[in-house]
């Protein structure tokens, strides 16, 4: 009689490491009381999105880490619509009718329709993510969806329809697995080039498997292979050039999964971060001259406090204690704090989680979009965070770890702290589902950031902002000659004795997008003193007394312009 | 009264109350099947294989035949502990009266607040734990830590100061590095070179020590001796991983052999059996040369077999 291998010692190995993940699902502390509220407006808003994973018994890992949303004013209507990635089955190349992409156009009051069909919002293959950039500059914000096994799409916006540009742009895939993409202009040549984050080498015909005492799990990806990112430069006639060996990506695979782009060393250059699982981070400061440096391990922005990889899942930016240069959050497995990397000066950082009142209750999640956002207008921005296991069997190897989770908001107490209100900042918080892309806009026109967040296998989230709010400023921001998008803007408010300082940025959070517009949450201020703009270009342009309640058409070059979201279309 | 008369009318009182047995220890020993289940469920915590949700689940069903049984609840929180299930060891831990805690729970207790990064608790739990345990050193380091990652940094510093012979005496690196990380929040920099750089000298391979001197040198704008220590770190980590891959790619290859043995394809069976031997350590080794003469014999190929018998008995030997 063979002792059955399973029982053998060596086996518990599969528990170890990254697959020990227990710890609790609700954070323990008693319920913060916060005037920050949320709603799930999902029934109303007419979003009717469910997300088709494809579960199987295979545990194929990429069916766990789906997908992503973006937030964009697609038609030019001055309110933000709605396109939602979704899956279906792996291995196929066309996507079965109930797990097709979506695109819901806003009314301006938060109310949409869904306009897939109209638009030719076209699905194949095994959605991931989504980018958002004006590419060809001709004001509408085009689109470039990610999948598992390469058919990533650049899907040209015409105001009324998406064409499939990808030949023509020459934006080969080569069959790998993408996540999270993000347009930037790295050589401030008024174009917008192509980052894209690439995860692992995952086969379906021979995917080696995880165990977990036995268990069958999802697997780790410590066993696979990384796959390098991309980088395509925008050569200006609708084409794109691959140039990433020359800035150095090719020599540099990690297993990325997000990225935050923006300047976080206000040299006016774009700075990569990328949030790789179980590997070093990565922070690429670009140059349009030479090959980009990664400086992340240096910085203090590769590892935990401790030196060790994390399992990292999502990535922004915000300059969230008000010191002048914007900081770093990442999220993390469960068990890893929600890193909050603080820059105390240029490029120096210190992992601060713990201290900043956002470690605890992070362990006891597992973690992927995230975005900082001004939620009560305060002019302080919170933090949004989208949970959700990755073992939907987990319940077998803890009884305090659940696969669906709580989504968690943290208010920025604007003295460098936060502190965990989930619990009761409204319905839209309570749920516990599988989450994974989040992003944020004002979806109704009044001023306070809601959110949208794509849910694994399960419907989509709609949550309206309805916090006892401050007052606000909305900033809309078009280059002219600077990319039409106007990512790598940065704006600074003068607002009494405040400085506050907002970027559009090429890409954060997880798989998705956020409304590009610039929010600016005023507390009890009646207007912005003076509004300074530093554009792409190297442009820069002063406004003053910026009223506030009032949403702002800012182009390069030219006065400002007052909008009603939703009112009309507003031609380029 | 006597004692007999005291008995019977215990029992007549449980008999008209229905009253139940303690269910303890006692009770537990006596049954012997339980008890059986009870060893084989210790043995597999001692050891590092893998332990089950069922084996889990039938410790709970013991637990509730025997719920005054201590020797079920230590096994129970030894299973807690095993599937890292901090929140329910915590939970269950705080049933008992902090200052009633043995020695063991107290520091099952402390680990459990620090797996969740439940510093507060964790400073106030091990301070009173080392009042009557001021001797445990990974009390005092647990504390350390908590009193860091709640912004006491003095406190932490004062406390690993006070113990540092013990450090010293120990070789505790990881000692040696907390101190340097307190040194280094503290903005003590010299001096938290000067421990990383000794915590260096007894662990040249010390990630943390390697990571956080980079990051000193990096802010003090020696970027040369900044990369070279951050090179040193990548390259320890990048083994690390490669050993961790190694190990995983090996049970998902001996996970497959067993499937392939359940569907009885004896040829894949012997294939994966030999990608595997030279990786596995001497037990596991045995094993897998029993699947690989299983095979061969199921496959009537008798000399394959016997050469493969003969390989056990040289390794038994």
């Amino acid at each position: 009689m063979i002792r059955p291998i399973l029982a053998l010692g060596l086996l518990a190995l599969s528990g170890c490491e990254s697959q020990v993940e227990q710890s609790a699902d609700a954070p323990t502390a008693a319920a913060a009381s916060s005037t920050i509220q949320f709603a799930d407006w999902t029934s109303e808003s007419g979003v009717e999105f469910v997300h088709v994973a494809g579960r199987g018994e295979q545990k194929w890992m990429p069916e766990i880490m789906g997908s992503g949303v973006a937030i964009a004013d697609f038609n030019r209507d001055g309110a933000p619509d709605i396109l939602l990635v979704n899956s279906g089955d792996l291995g196929a190349k066309t996507r079965r009718a109930d797990a097709a992409n979506a695109l819901y156009l806003n009314d301006g009051t938060g109310r949409f329709s869904n306009v897939t069909q109209a638009w030719n919002l076209p699905s194949q293959g095994y959605g991931m993510g989504v980018a958002v950039g004006d590419y060809d500059n001709d004001g509408f914000p085009d689109v470039f969806l990610t999948h598992f096994g390469g058919d990533d799409l650049l899907l040209r916006n015409t105001g009324e329809s998406f064409v499939d540009m990808t030949p023509e742009a020459g934006l080969e895939t080569d069959g790998h697995w993408s996540t999270s993409a993000g347009f930037f202009d790295y050589d401030a040549d008024g174009h917008l080039d192509l980052y894209l984050a690439r995860y692992l080498r995952f086969s379906l015909n021979d995917a080696p498997k995880s165990y977990q005492n036995q268990v069958l799990v999802y697997p780790t990806p410590l066993l696979f292979e990384a796959v390098a990112d991309r980088f395509w430069r925008n050569q200006g006639d609708g084409s794109f050039v691959d140039i990433s060996a020359e800035v150095g990506l090719d020599a540099a695979p990690e297993k990325g999964l997000a990225l935050a782009i923006g300047d976080l060393d206000l040299d006016g250059a774009p700075d990569v971060y990328v949030a790789n699982d179980t590997a070093a981070n990565q922070l690429w400061q670009t140059d349009a001259q030479a090959s980009w440096t990664d400086i992340a391990k240096l910085s203090g922005t590769a590892y935990n406090e401790e030196g060790r990889e994390e399992g990292s899942m999502g990535a922004d930016f915000s300059d969230y204690d008000g010191n002048g240069l914007a900081d770093i959050a990442v999220t993390n497995f469960q068990l890893e704090v929600t890193s909050i990397y603080r820059q105390d000066q240029s490029q120096l950082f210190s992992e601060t989680s713990d201290l900043v009142g956002v470690g605890r209750s992070s362990r006891a999640r597992l973690s992927f979009g995230i975005d900082f956002f001004d939620a009560n207008n305060s002019g302080w921005e919170d933090l949004l965070v989208a949970n959700g296991h990755i073992q939907d069997n987990i319940h077998l190897n803890s009884d305090s770890v659940s696969f669906a989770q709580a989504n968690s908001v943290y208010e920025n107490q604007g003295d460098g702290s936060f502190v965990d209100v989930s619990a009761s900042a409204g319905d839209a918080l309570a749920a516990k589902s599988v989450s994974r892309g989040l992003a944020t806009a004002d979806l109704d026109g009044d001023g306070a950031l809601d959110f949208v967040i794509s849910n694994n296998h399960e419907p989509a989230q709609i949550a309206l902002n309805q916090s006892e709010a401050g007052n606000f400023v909305m900033l809309w921001l078009e280059g002219t000659t600077s990319n039409r998008s106007a990512i790598g803007a940065r704006a600074v408010a003068k607002i009494g004795d405040r400085v506050l300082q907002r970027q559009v940025m090429g890409a954060q959070s997880y798989l998705s997008v956020s409304d590009f517009r610039l929010h600016f949450g005023l507390a009890d201020a009646e207007l912005i003193d003076e509004l300074t703009v530093h554009w792409p270009s190297g442009g820069v342009q002063r406004f003053q007394a910026l009223a506030h309640g009032q949403f702002y058409h800012l182009i390069e070059g030219a006065d400002p312009i007052v909008f009603v979201p939703g009112e009309s279309l507003i031609a380029p | 009264m006597s004692g007999l008369r005291a008995g019977l009318l215990v029992l007549a009182l449980c008999t008209l109350f229905a009253c139940e047995q303690p269910r303890g220890d006692a009770e537990l020993i006596s049954d012997q099947a339980a008890m059986a289940e009870v060893t084989r469920i210790r043995q597999i915590l001692a050891s590092t294989e893998p332990f089950a949700p069922a084996d889990f689940g039938k410790l709970e069903e013991l637990r509730t035949d025997y719920p005054q049984a201590d020797l079920l609840d230590d096994t129970y929180k030894l299973a807690l502990y095993r599937r890292a299930d901090w929140q329910t060891l915590e939970k269950h831990l705080a049933t008992v009266a902090p200052a009633d805690l043995n020695a063991v729970d107290a520091k099952r207790l402390a680990i459990a607040y620090f797996r969740q990064g439940k510093y507060a608790e964790l400073v106030e739990h091990t301070g009173l734990a080392r009042s009557s345990n001021p001797e445990d050193y990974d009390l005092l380091k647990l504390q350390a830590i908590g009193l860091l990652n709640t912004g006491k940094e003095a406190q932490a510093a004062e406390l690993l100061d006070a113990a540092w012979e013990v450090v010293l005496s120990r070789g505790d690196v990881d000692g040696i590095v907390l101190r340097g990380r307190v040194h280094q929040r503290l903005g003590e920099t010299d001096a938290a070179i000067e421990k990383l750089q000794l915590a260096l000298s007894l662990s040249p391979q010390h990630k943390g020590a390697l990571n956080a001197l980079a990051r000193i040198y990096f802010a003090q704008g020696d970027r040369d001796q900044a990369a070279k220590l951050s090179a040193q770190a990548a390259e320890v980590q990048r083994r690390a991983t490669q050993q961790s891959t190694q190990r995983l790619h090996l049970v998902n290859v001996l996970s497959t052999m067993q499937q392939k043995w359940e569907q009885q394809a004896y040829r894949e069976v012997i294939d994966l059996a030999r990608q595997a031997i030279d990786q596995v350590d001497p037990e596991t080794k045995q094993v897998v040369l029993q699947y690989i003469i299983g095979s061969h014999q199921r496959l009537g190929e008798t000399d394959a077999a016997r050469n493969a018998t003969k390989e056990l008995e040289m390794l038994q030997k």
